[in-house]
């Protein structure tokens, strides 16, 4: 009975010390972590002061006065004029140039300016005209055309808009292209925006130019 | 048998062992006590190190971010005065191993500024001193150049350096701090309490300048002087609607990084330091007065300008005489003297001077600065003054004032006084009224049609609906005018359909060049100045050019046409 009491005693001691002993390394556990944070602490000020110090070396070479001097002297970069600001989407939409024909929105035929090169030059197209390597614009064109028209066809009927159109062969006239109500179906929306692509890139005077120069070389080289 | 005699002094025997024991005992308990007592005290400390050590020094690692004296920064967050640890280089001339003379050669050859004399004085071994600065501010570079010269009596404390980035730019505004830290001029002087306040020197100041529309402000105003080769520019914008200054420029310019004696003239900010007499420019605030007052009942009235107004055995000119009578926006187009005059002399001294003092005129500009200059206002204001003073002669104010009467001039009439601090949407003032809001769109018009048709054409940026009012006028020296020494200035604000900022530059005595026909009125000078800054700076505060878009002043367009008919 004693030795059960004395024991007791012991495991109670035994406990407190034990308790005693996580407690203090709990603390000791919370001191070092604490200590490392501080030491995070004291780098992270350190890196920061490093990071102005070196943000205010950068402020410094490159002030304003700096960048003035590097303008004039290399980059001559000026202020964009009053012209080249837009006001708004619609002014953006119409930077290029293309004026859209009311709702319909197709680019005028490129092929017309084939047939005039053929008009303007009836004399050279007399003497049967060596055979020229044949451009591969009328084709995809005359593709794009036939792409419009089915289109056109598969959209829902469009009431024939009356249009302003200027005189031209009736070889031409025919593949004019019929007008496609914008947003018809994805295929004519595609093909009109090609259509506009190639009045950008190749408009009516310079495919007229091209004719031209290619009759009057087909020209001299017969002569 | 044998007799055992025992002695008989055994009877305290027991108790001494029994002390004996009880020493012991007591012993190992006061020093079992003691051992315990020690622990404790470690344990104790142990835990009491454990908890409270973290919580004590976070804060100071958390303060020691706040530099001594609070960064400034432009509105946009440009710093532009820091404080930064920045090297410096010290010796000690009792520590040098080097000849000193070879020393400060090659220190001179680093630093080309200061001559190798002055680096010997202080490296002499005998010159009594034991610690010296050889330089207060170093580059990185330099320093690094300086440590490769081996010497072991040169050192490179780090200290904390106020630092201005920008280096010129807005000098005058931000002013400088002196050696021992306090500021001495500009923001640093007006908020060095705020600045230096332990709990707020953690927050940025924010200004309400912007670092690029005041680099292209004084870089204009720089190509300005050089063509005109005029003695000082100054150029302010300010925003119409709150009374923010944007750029507040002064020239010539100096380095809040490196002062000498030799800059001592050019630390003079001339927007809020000088006063000036700033003519023409006074012309639409006293119509407007009339305006207001109603005697100025309509833009068509006709005003005798035939002849030089004669009042008092003073005669008042024309530059560009008339000789015919005109209306209200041909005086303000053709800037005429005398039928501003009797406009004046109409409205009477009392209506003007009430006028003028609602403008702050007569007082010392609000701003923050303390520099600020007071005005020389008329000691007697009779009738001769009252005339001469509507034409912005025998007055003389700052440009900060002309600024702030422009603001109000062309933003609905409200007056607001200027501040360098950035404005929050509830900080902005409600303003005093001044004008009415009709006078303010009427002048409106007429400030635009002044740049459309008038003296200043040359600041009309396109698209920008710029608007304002040219003036030139003779400086006052000794009591008299100097008649070659002219202060131009140009007063506007765009765009004009919206005001949205107002802009002054200001031309100090310019000569004139082959470009501008040897003339050196402010539409020669100043005015292509605001034309080119408006251009530039515009877009950066959000305005826009549209080209197809203006001023409505067709009413007042045939009120010019018709001038030719004479009455």
């Amino acid at each position: 009975m004693i030795a059960i009491k004395r024991l007791k005693n012991i495991l109670w001691i035994l406990v407190v010390a034990f308790g005693a002993l996580t407690a203090y390394l709990v603390s000791l556990r919370v001191a070092t972590e604490r200590n490392a944070v501080q030491a995070l602490e004291r780098k992270i000020f350190a890196v920061r002061a490093e990071n102005r110090y070196l943000e205010t070396e950068f402020e410094a070479r490159a002030n304003m006065r700096q960048l003035e001097a590097w303008n004039s002297s290399d980059y001559r970069y000026v202020a964009p004029q009053a012209a080249q600001y837009l006001p708004d989407e619609r002014a953006l939409a119409h930077l290029d140039g293309v004026r859209s024909n009311g709702e319909i929105y197709v680019a005028p035929p490129v092929m017309m300016a084939m047939a005039d090169a053929e008009d303007a030059q009836p004399e050279a197209a007399a003497p049967a005209p060596a055979p020229v390597p044949a451009s591969p614009a009328p084709a995809q064109i005359r593709e794009d055309d036939t792409i419009l028209r089915a289109a056109a066809a598969a959209a829902a009927p469009a009431p024939a808009r009356p249009r302003t159109v200027e005189p031209r062969p009736a070889r031409m006239a025919a593949a004019e292209p019929q007008p496609v109500r914008r947003a018809a179906n994805p295929v004519a929306r595609k093909a009109a925006r090609m259509a506009l692509l190639d009045a950008q890139l190749l408009d009516d005077r310079t495919l007229r130019d091209l004719g031209a120069r290619a009759a009057a070389e087909s020209g001299t080289r017969n002569r | 048998m044998a007799t055992v005699i025992a002695r008989p002094a055994g009877a305290s025997k027991p108790v001494e062992r029994y002390d004996l024991i009880g020493v012991a005992h007591g012993r190992l308990v006061v020093l079992l006590l003691l051992f315990a007592a020690m622990t404790a005290v470690l344990a104790g400390k142990m835990l009491w190190m454990g908890i409270s050590h973290g919580s004590g020094n976070g804060g100071i690692a958390a303060g020691g971010m706040a530099p001594p004296r609070a960064d400034i920064l432009d509105r946009n967050g440009e710093p532009l005065a820091r404080t930064i640890d920045a090297y410096s280089i010290a010796v000690r001339p009792d520590r040098l191993i080097g000849d000193p003379q070879d020393l400060a050669d090659r220190l001179h050859d680093i630093f080309p500024d200061t001559s190798a004399g002055d680096f010997y004085r202080l490296l002499k071994p005998g010159n009594g001193r034991k610690w010296a600065y050889l330089r207060r501010r170093a580059l990185p570079e330099q320093v690094a150049q300086v440590n490769a010269l081996g010497e072991v009596g040169i050192e490179f404390p780090r200290e904390k350096e106020r630092l201005y980035p920008q280096r010129t730019l807005a000098a005058h505004a931000l002013g400088f701090t002196s050696v021992d830290g306090r500021g001495d001029m500009g923001v640093e002087r007006a908020f060095d309490a705020r600045l230096t306040d332990p709990a707020q020197r953690g927050n940025p100041l924010v200004l309400s300048l912007d670092a690029r529309v005041q680099g292209v402000m004084e870089s204009e105003l720089y190509q300005g002087l050089t063509a005109q080769q005029a003695r000082g520019a100054a150029g302010l914008v300010m925003d119409a609607n709150t009374g923010e200054v944007i750029a507040m420029a002064s020239l010539p310019v100096f380095d809040p990084n490196k002062l000498d004696n030799r800059t001592q003239d050019a630390r003079r900010n001339d927007i809020v330091q000088s006063t000036y007499e700033l003519g023409s420019t006074f012309k639409p605030l006293a119509i407007a007065a009339a305006m207001d007052a109603g005697v100025v009942t309509s833009m068509s009235k006709r005003y005798d300008a035939t002849a030089p107004l004669a009042v008092g055995g003073f005669h008042i000119h024309d530059d560009h005489p008339m000789g015919r009578w005109i209306n209200v926006p041909e005086t303000l187009i053709h800037s005429s003297n005398i039928v501003t005059a009797r406009i004046a002399d109409e409205l009477g001294s009392a209506r003007l001077m009430a006028a003028y003092r609602l403008l702050g005129f007569d007082r010392r500009s609000e701003i923050e600065l303390r520099e600020r200059a007071n005005t020389q206002w008329p000691r007697a204001w009779g009738r001769l003054t009252n005339m001469t003073v509507a034409y912005g002669h025998g007055i003389a104010v700052s440009p900060l004032h002309l600024a702030c009467a422009y603001a109000a001039l062309v933003n609905g009439g409200l007056y607001r006084p200027a501040t360098m601090l950035k404005l929050r949407e509830d900080q902005i003032p409600a303003g005093r009224r001044v004008f009415s809001a009709a006078t303010s769109a009427r002048m409106r018009q007429l400030l635009r049609l002044i740049v459309l048709d008038g003296t200043g054409r040359s600041a009309d940026a396109p698209g920008y609906r710029v608007g304002g009012k040219t003036g030139s006028a003779e400086k006052a020296v000794g009591g008299g005018y100097a008649h070659h020494s002219l202060v131009t200035t140009f007063a506007a604000a765009f765009p004009m359909d919206n005001p949205r900022y107002v802009i002054v530059v200001m031309m100090d005595e310019p000569k004139g060049n082959a470009e501008t026909h040897g003339l050196r009125t402010a539409a020669w000078n100043a005015a292509p100045v605001v034309r080119r800054v408006i251009e530039r700076a515009a877009p950066m505060l959000g305005v826009f050019p549209e080209a197809n878009r203006d001023v409505d002043v067709s009413e007042l367009t045939p009120l010019l046409a018709g001038g030719k008919i004479e009455d």
